[in-house]
């Protein structure tokens, strides 16, 4: 039984100085057989896996990981969430997400730190006002929350952006979305595993993939550094290893891997309440609650694996910052990292089944799969326990790239990447 | 911004000299027959796998 988390327990714990508390999750060896297997225990996998038992009845199942649990990119990315797309199908999808996460701290009870602070989006010449105006009338007509903002309706919302007509790339115009915000990227996949594994969900880490047997056009279990396991259904959430597990299946994706970088500064006072993100210059930016200003950069503009990224690309953006925010000037950055993220031809994710029976994908998230966590994990669970897709995930097939109805939401990402 | 000296036109960004991603692609020869599944293999499926960069 899993202790509840609460003021109470707070106290209680506090009385034995913490010594006491119950593990979040268990550490079992894996079985012979599972119903179903995730591969990839970052936010969406073991989201995946709390809504398969949690929806689906499906408590005989696991969640392998390379690693450790969300020490990929959910741990590697800047934590914003918003679901101001341009088309339908992203639209659905996103908000779906961001439905779920406004209820999320309670539903997992396991405080994610969702805060709808907002996210700005920031137009620096004509074609950017007009494309976020259009954005902004596309969201409104989706049912989400969006509003367009003037030049000084942005300097009111956040003071410090320089705003002058001056600066090579001047500030135009923005566009709000206030139910947007962020969450703390550990707590999403420690409350998902947490609250998987009370319901039964084995979570094996230091467990990789090796190889996927099949049995002519099904799969029969996955081969691991732990074993082979034995299943019908696998689940695969590797993001920006997904084709390597792919063309374990025999499988090819149109996936690109490319390192996305992020940097952190010193923790200083708040300064910046809110996100605030442009395109054209590619620089966006918050605040944590433990005071760092947290800056995401572009991805190389090559295919690589290596978890650190290339330096002009963080010169680039930090440039951009600070045109932006000369408050900034005299920060020291402290750290900064790289993750591998998974780009589809279209910047769409694919949440689909295979060619193959039993092996599902969820991938393709690119540079912008944090805030489609909670969601992404339902839809993907739905489509694992019916073998067929939600109707808010049938759009993201992979049969796309063949018959030509992609989603191609280049044009309205926030950033281009 | 790291500068690499061209033997042709002096100093360039490193930009310039990044590696432009897969070459020795074929363009489809009778592009009106191809398939719909030979056009998505042709524009959307890489073969780039995670390996040692050729020299």
């Amino acid at each position: 039984m899993r202790n509840k988390y609460s003021v109470f327990s707070l106290i209680k714990n506090a009385i034995s100085y913490h010594e006491n508390w119950q593990r979040a999750w268990k550490d079992p060896a894996p079985k012979k057989e599972y119903d179903a297997i995730i591969v990839g225990g970052g936010g969406h996998g073991l989201a995946t896996a709390y809504y398969l038992a949690k929806k689906h009845n499906m408590n005989n199942i696991a969640v392998v990981e390379k690693g450790w649990i969300g020490g990929g990119n959910t741990g590697r990315n800047t934590t914003i969430i918003r679901s101001n797309y341009l088309w339908d199908a992203s639209a659905g999808l996103y908000d779906h997400a961001l439905k779920i996460w406004e209820g999320l701290s309670q539903e997992l009870n396991y405080n994610v730190m969702f805060s709808q602070r907002g996210v700005m989006n920031l137009a620096h010449n004509l074609q950017d006002v007009r494309d976020l105006k259009r954005r902004t009338h596309a969201n409104r007509l989706n049912g989400i929350d969006a509003v367009y903002l003037s030049t000084e309706e942005v300097k009111k919302f956040c003071p410090i952006i320089n705003t002058s007509p001056d600066i090579r790339y001047p500030v135009l115009g923005g566009t709000l979305q206030r139910r947007a915000g962020t969450a703390r990227h550990d707590a999403v996949a420690w409350g998902y595993a947490r609250g998987a594994d009370a319901m039964g969900v084995d979570i094996i880490q230091n467990c990789e993939v090796k190889g996927i047997k099949r049995n002519g056009d099904s799969v029969e279990g996955i081969e691991t550094t732990k074993g082979f396991i034995k299943t019908k259904k696998v689940g695969v959430v590797a993001a920006g290893h997904s084709s390597v597990i792919a063309n374990m299946a025999g499988l090819r994706l149109p996936l690109e891997s490319k390192p996305l970088q992020a940097l952190v500064s010193e923790p200083v006072k708040p300064i910046i309440d809110t996100v605030v993100m442009s395109n054209a210059v590619h620089a966006y930016v918050s605040q944590s609650d433990k005071g760092e200003l947290v800056i995401g950069a572009g991805t190389d503009d090559y295919v690589s694996y290596t978890q650190k990224g290339s330096h002009q690309i963080v010169e680039g953006t930090l440039n951009a910052i600070l045109e932006l925010y000369p408050i900034f000037s005299r920060m020291r950055m402290l750290r900064q990292w790289g993750g591998i993220v998974d780009i589809c031809p279209d910047a769409s994710p694919i949440l689909s089944k295979t060619s193959i029976k039993g092996l599902y994908f969820n991938c393709g998230w690119g540079t912008g799969g944090f805030k489609a966590t909670p969601g992404s994990g339902d839809l993907f669970a739905h489509t694992i326990a019916n073998d067929e897709p939600h109707k808010l995930n049938a759009a993201f097939n992979l049969n796309r790239f063949v018959s030509g109805d992609l989603v191609d939401e280049h044009g309205a990402a926030a950033v281009a990447h | 911004m790291f500068l690499i000296n061209c033997p042709y036109c002096g100093e360039r960004d490193q930009q310039e000299f990044k590696a432009g991603g897969e070459a020795h692609i074929e363009r489809p020869k009778q592009p009106t027959e191809l398939s719909d599944d030979e056009w998505a293999e042709y524009l959307f499926m890489g073969k780039v796998h995670r390996s040692r960069s050729r020299v």
